[in-house]
């Protein structure tokens, strides 16, 4: 289709007007933020809402703040504003980073992070890198709002967790601490990833042991998924830890859903997850990857 | 809801009624009447709609022009101020930024945006910033280089830019490094394309597809449809004429729309004219119709088996063409050779993907006239082919091509829309607009044929050729189009290159279910090609011998019939190869690179215009008389020109129907017309675009503009030139016989140089006395081209192009992931008419070509639908995947061309595909032999070899 079918869009003053409108038409009714998924997926009529509530009128909506160690980052700040942010580069440049490498600079003024997440297309970058940075969002309604992991915001390829009426608000992540390492890492041939991958450890004496770790992978496999089993191998002595890395990236690969596609089948995959896993090993500890 | 919304676009507040639902391209296009904003793809994937909202540069395809309010919107026609050209424009135009210029006014824009930050972006800015941005002309080279200098090109006085003057001082306006004629609307967005173009009470088509790959239509309902309000028109296969077309005049076998079986998803099944295309699309959506379908064929290699489903009931087995030719004795020929390698290959399907999607605009006037726009390489071919299904007489058809956004092949065949709009005018009336979305573009498809390729090489021990066999396989979709002659280019130019004394070439078209092949860029040519220099690659690292030194030793020499009756006249194949090994550093680099770099080399070259008119007779309604019996020469001219002076004597028209695609050729007949007259091609205009005014040009395909049209238009100016040497002598005192031409506007005495008059003045005395000064030329090959064998036509022509490129990669040898990292080409193409548009073309080239060697590939499901049909599925290289070209041009002329020109713009293409896989087997040590080159094949390659290695080193464990 080159054309959109008619809907009327509505300018909502506060989240809680936008949440009573969703509530209101039901399923006819969608979020309109940047609009760079939301049309495309209009336009091949894969939605067909009758009514969008443009929810980047809403002052304030847009806000990158630092609150109790946290960052809290407004639903409808655009990638390109987070990356260039100075609050987001000091206290998660591993976030800044990533977002610096989403799309083109023309998706990037235009998209939005609340956009993404919400959207859950398999192959994008920020959910990964946040599932290990412990992001989590908020959900607001006309009946109240909770705190979601960005872990159970994802329900699947193009499915997300809220509840009817529930507007994303924010994406909280924790502030890097010295203590933390963290990276993502994608690979890219195609006008969006066909792997990324995020690592994030704590290691109390700078880089020689790590207490904990937290890694996922996305884009090979319908969603963003950690490697809960993996994480167990990450933890010890560096020589430990690099020494099974090979186990960890077979066991992330084994959480994952991999999916044979037109970016590669399964063994290449599972290949490439072992690559990046000591690249992005690497890059957290600020090291060069290969 | 409708409503009023106050839009600031360039600075001005323009209240306009938008729906909500209204996307921001569409209302700044139709609306506002801004078409500089271009759509390519409508679904955010080529930047060619790009905007500046409040200074950051935005998709306009995905923009709701409701929630633009408050915003300061620019737009391409928005950089120009006061008919003043922004610095960035005139970097531009200065430095062949700009060949089709659909991509431009988003290039331009998002330069804008990045340099308003960064004044003097490194080239890693610019790819950032230009990053998603689309190119498919260009290679990127020319618009990083213009983005780089724009400084160079601001007011302040510090220019740094030199005039351009001509290279060869022979020479006036040709090796004349000039703009294009046509850089300046195409910068400032007032280049009109077709789909810019709208008329008084036009309205919209569009064209219902196949769901499926291969059934038959049992029933179609069109009634839901007809009753939509604002629907005019809708029709299908029954409302069309009986006559099939397509190109090869022997196999004609489409309909306008599917009459009884579709043959591949999207095939033409119906369409409809409505007031706009809202409607339109609703009223497709409302068509009901009921398949029966039959079991698909996808592989050419099955559908050639026995009791595979069939496509057409006259192409047995599905085989459509049938090439098998022998030419010196081939078994000698391997029994003389001291080594033979025999290896397959395997081609990819890739299309042109040119940045304007296909457009036709028709209607007719009350005389019975069709009036049509197209975007068009072959604006002849289209006429003929309405002539051919319309039953109307060509005089009554005129055929107007705008700026054209591309072509590369998939613009030279006539299209549904061409016809589909024809008649729909016929029907309602009013003139009707259509476009293909990239997705109906690419299911129209037209692109490379899949080759599967079993070549055999013999050499002697110094590596000189004693026999050659290739038995090629082509996977042709579901239609002919320009196959047959596909068929015969995959054999015919091998022995071009190099010496082949024994030679033996089988062709086999297959039908399959999939969208027709046709001649994409090196027609044929490129896979086989690709092919061929791989393995002569391999016999060279088999003997030990330099891969160049192994081409050097078998180059083609000037003034050679090859072993087919080809006649190779100029060739500077061998300079090309020395020039390439000297410039890249050949003997430093090749074996001697660490691990996961790699070089490689390949050569290739192309005609400069086939030999023959793809339709043989008179330029005539084809219903009149059946084919003619063949001879050899041409019927009628193939290029024909007329060059015609204002009556001021300041200002000449040239007219001629060839078709600017991007490539320059408008600017070429400009060069060529100045230097002939003798005047500054600033008095040069053109008038090609319209079939009423000029003379037939058989078109922009086989590389024959420069060569064919150039001699016409060469020889139109010298008619000119003729008729005022009398007026001259006249004026000078002299005879006519001592009139001299000067290149500056001047005719002279010769040898008194002081007794001279001005051009204009001879030319206004002419026209005082004998009225309008017009000259006519005309261009015809030579007699006789060819052999007397089945298919000896096909391959031949006035001329040759020889080059040969050198590229270096880098390979991550744990993904597999290649960057090309450099080209050095150095190209055979006669005198250079406007070398900075030679190097363009090889700049683009070069990207293409390694974009298809490594990424590109339409790819289908079990069921025969294409798994990526937009652009971010099918891959294509971006700035950021661009590599660096070194484009060197070697001293040739050309006897047969004008001031002794060749072409560039194909032979560029066929060197690319084998320099690339031989760097990237020189980086990996493995030979990958099917296409595209992709970093799993790669991969699945190094650890193939792995294990076997591991095998072979440890015999006897098991
Ligand atoms: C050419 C191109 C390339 C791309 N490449 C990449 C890439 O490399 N990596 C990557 O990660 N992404 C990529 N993307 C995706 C891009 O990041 C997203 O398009 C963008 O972030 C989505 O944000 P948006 O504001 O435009 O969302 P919209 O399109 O406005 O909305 C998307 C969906 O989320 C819903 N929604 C939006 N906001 C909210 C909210 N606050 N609460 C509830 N629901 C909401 C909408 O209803 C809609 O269903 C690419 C996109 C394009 C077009
Ligand atoms: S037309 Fe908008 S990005 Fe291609
Ligand atoms: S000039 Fe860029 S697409 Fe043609």
């Amino acid at each position: 289709m080159t054309t959109l079918s008619r809907f009327e869009i509505h300018q909502p003053a506060s989240v809680l007007e936008a949440s009573q409108m969703l509530a209101q038409y039901g399923d006819d009714a969608g979020i309109y933020a940047g609009g760079t998924e939301l049309l495309l997926a209009m336009k091949h009529a894969a939605l067909n809402y009758r009514h969008l509530i443009d929810l980047k009128v809403i002052l304030g909506l847009n806000s990158i703040n630092v609150r109790n160690g946290s960052l809290e980052i407004g639903a409808t700040s655009a990638h390109r504003s987070i990356e260039r942010s100075a609050i987001v580069r000091q206290n998660q440049p591993a976030l800044a980073e990533m977002e610096s490498q989403v799309a083109n600079v023309r998706v990037r003024v235009t998209g939005t992070l609340g956009g993404n997440l919400c959207f859950a297309e398999p192959h994008s970058d920020p959910a990964t890198l946040l599932l290990v940075l412990g992001g989590t969002v908020r959900a607001e309604s006309a009946t109240g709002a909770r705190e979601i992991p960005v872990a159970e915001l994802i329900a699947g390829a193009y499915a997300n967790n809220f509840l009817p009426g529930e507007v994303l608000t924010k994406i909280t992540v924790p502030c890097a601490k010295p203590s933390h390492r963290a990276g993502y890492m994608k690979f890219q041939v195609h006008e969006r990833p066909t792997l990324g991958l995020g690592l994030w450890m704590e290691t109390p004496d700078d880089g020689r042991t790590f207490t904990s770790a937290r890694v996922a992978v996305g884009c090979v496999c319908p969603f963003p998924t950690r490697g809960v089993e993996a994480e167990k191998v990450l933890t010890g002595s560096r020589g430990e830890v690099e020494k099974r890395l090979p186990e960890a990236a077979d066991l992330i690969a084994d959480a994952a859903d991999l999916v044979d596609d037109h970016e590669g089948s399964v063994e290449y995959k599972r290949h490439l997850i072992h690559i990046f896993l000591r690249r992005v090993f690497r890059k957290a500890l600020r090291e060069p990857v290969s | 809801m409708i409503r009023t919304y106050t839009l600031t676009v360039n600075g001005y507040d323009r209240a306009v009624s938008i729906a909500p639902g209204e996307i921001l391209a569409d209302v700044l296009r139709d609306k506002l009447n801004l078409t500089g904003t271009k759509k390519g793809c409508n679904l955010g994937d080529c930047g060619a709609c790009t905007v500046l909202v409040d200074g950051e540069p935005m998709n306009s395809c995905l923009l709701l022009a409701s929630q633009m309010e408050g915003k300061q919107i620019t737009t391409i026609e928005g950089v120009a101020h006061n008919g003043k050209l922004a610095p960035i424009q005139k970097a531009f135009v200065e430095e062949g930024a700009v060949q089709c210029g659909y991509c431009t006014p988003g290039m331009i824009l998002s330069s804008v945006a990045l340099l308003e930050k960064n004044p003097r972006p490194t080239v890693q800015e610019i790819k950032d910033g230009l990053a998603g941005n689309l190119c498919r002309c260009t290679g990127y080279t020319g618009i990083i280089r213009a983005v780089q200098r724009c400084e160079n090109y601001r007011d302040d006085g510090t220019c740094a830019k030199k005039e351009v003057v001509a290279e060869n001082s022979r020479f006036n306006s040709i090796t004349l490094s000039m703009p294009r004629v046509d850089a300046a609307d195409k910068v400032t967005g007032r280049a009109q394309y077709t789909a810019d173009i709208a008329r008084s009470n036009m309205i919209h088509g569009k064209i219902l597809g196949s769901p499926i790959a291969h059934g038959r239509i049992k029933r179609i309902d069109v009634s839901k449809a007809k009753a939509l309000p604002g629907v005019l028109a809708v029709i299908t296969g029954a409302d069309v004429p009986d006559t099939k077309y397509g190109v090869s005049p022997a196999r004609y076998d489409e309909y306008v729309l599917a009459k009884d079986k579709v043959l591949h998803e999207g095939d033409n099944v119906a369409a409809v004219a409505a007031v706009d295309e809202r409607t339109a699309e609703k009223a497709l959506g409302l068509i009901e119709v009921e398949y029966e379908e039959l079991p698909p064929v996808l592989d050419a290699m099955e559908a050639i088996a026995e009791g595979a489903p069939q496509l057409h009931e006259r192409y047995k087995r599905n085989i459509n063409t049938v090439v098998e030719q022998t030419f010196g004795d081939l078994e000698k020929g391997f029994a003389d050779s001291d080594h033979i390698r025999e290896e397959t290959f395997i081609g990819n399907n890739t299309q042109q993907q040119p940045l304007e999607p296909h457009a036709a605009m028709a209607y007719w006037e009350y005389d019975g006239t069709l009036v049509l726009y197209t975007s068009t390489q072959a604006p002849h071919y289209v006429q003929y082919m309405l002539a051919h299904v319309l039953h109307i007489p060509l005089g009554k058809i005129r055929v107007i091509r705008p700026a054209v956004g591309g072509g590369f092949g998939c613009k030279a065949a006539t299209s549904p829309l061409d016809l589909c709009s024809a008649i729909l005018s016929r029907i309602t009336g009013r003139p009707v607009r259509m476009t293909f979305t990239r997705e109906q573009m690419m299911h129209y498809g037209r692109g490379r044929h899949k080759q599967h390729m079993k070549m055999k090489l013999g050499v002697d021990r110094d590596g000189k050729i004693k026999a050659f066999q290739s038995e090629i396989y082509l996977d042709g979709g579901a239609y002919t189009s320009f196959g047959v002659a596909t068929a015969y280019y995959a054999g015919s130019m091998m022995p071009t290159l190099y010496h082949i004394p024994n030679y033996q070439y089988h062709g086999y078209r297959v039908m399959t279910n999939k969208p027709a092949c046709g001649a994409f860029r090196g027609h044929g040519v490129p896979q086989p090609r690709f092919a061929f220099e791989l393995l002569f690659n391999m016999i060279a690292e088999d003997l030990g011998i330099d891969p160049i030194e192994i081409r050097l030793r078998n180059s083609m020499t000037p003034n050679t019939l090859t072993v087919n009756d080809l006649d190779i006249k100029s060739c500077e194949l061998t300079a090309t190869l020395l020039a390439a090994r000297e410039k890249s550093g050949w003997k430093e680099k090749f074996g001697k690179l660490p691990k996961g770099r790699g070089i490689g080399i390949g050569s290739g070259g192309f005609v400069s215009g086939a030999g023959y008119a793809i339709y043989r007779g008179q330029v005539q309604l084809s219903h009149e008389k059946g084919r003619e019996p063949f001879v050899k020469k041409s019927i009628f001219p193939h290029a024909n020109a007329i060059v015609k002076v204002n009556e001021d004597g300041m200002a000449v028209i040239v007219m001629i129907g060839a078709a600017e695609i991007g490539q320059g050729g408008e600017t070429v007949m400009v060069q060529v017309a100045a230097e002939e007259l003798g005047i500054p091609p600033s008095r040069i205009r053109t008038r090609c675009e319209d079939s009423d005014i000029s003379p037939i040009d058989l078109g922009a395909y086989s590389s024959r503009v420069t060569l064919m049209g150039g001699n016409a238009v060469k020889h139109a100016a010298t008619m000119v030139v003729e008729k005022m040497k009398p007026y001259a002598a006249a004026i000078l005192g002299c005879s006519e016989g001592e009139v001299k031409l000067l290149r500056d506007a001047r005719m002279v005495v010769a040898g008194d140089e002081t007794r001279s008059v001005p051009w204009e003045e001879v030319a206004r005395k002419y026209f005082n006395d004998r009225g309008p000064l017009v000259g006519t030329g005309c261009y015809k090959p030579p007699d006789g081209l060819g052999g007397d064998f089945k298919g000896g036509t096909v391959g031949t022509s006035p001329a040759y192009s020889f080059g040969s490129s050198v590229c270096e990669v880098s390979v991550d040898l744990e993904t597999g992931k290649v960057k090309v990292e450099r080209f050095t080409d150095f190209h055979d193409c006669g005198t250079p008419i406007n070398p900075q548009m030679v190097h363009g073309q090889v700049e683009g080239s070069m990207v293409m070509g390694a974009s298809e060697t490594v990424m590109e590939d339409v790819q289908f499901d079990k069921m025969g639908h294409i798994l990526n049909p937009n652009l971010h599925g099918y891959l294509m290289m971006t700035i950021k995947d661009a590599p660096e070209v070194f484009s060197g041009i070697v001293d040739s002329y050309e006897p047969e061309g004008p001031f002794g020109a060749k072409e560039i713009g194909e032979g560029s293409t066929c060197t690319v595909l084998a320099a690339v896989a031989h760097a990237i087997a020189n980086a990996t040590g493995v030979w990958i032999k099917e296409l595209p080159i992709t970093p799993e094949r790669i991969m699945n390659a190094i650890h193939a070899k792995q294990s076997i290695s591991e095998v072979v080193s440890t015999p006897g464990d098991d």
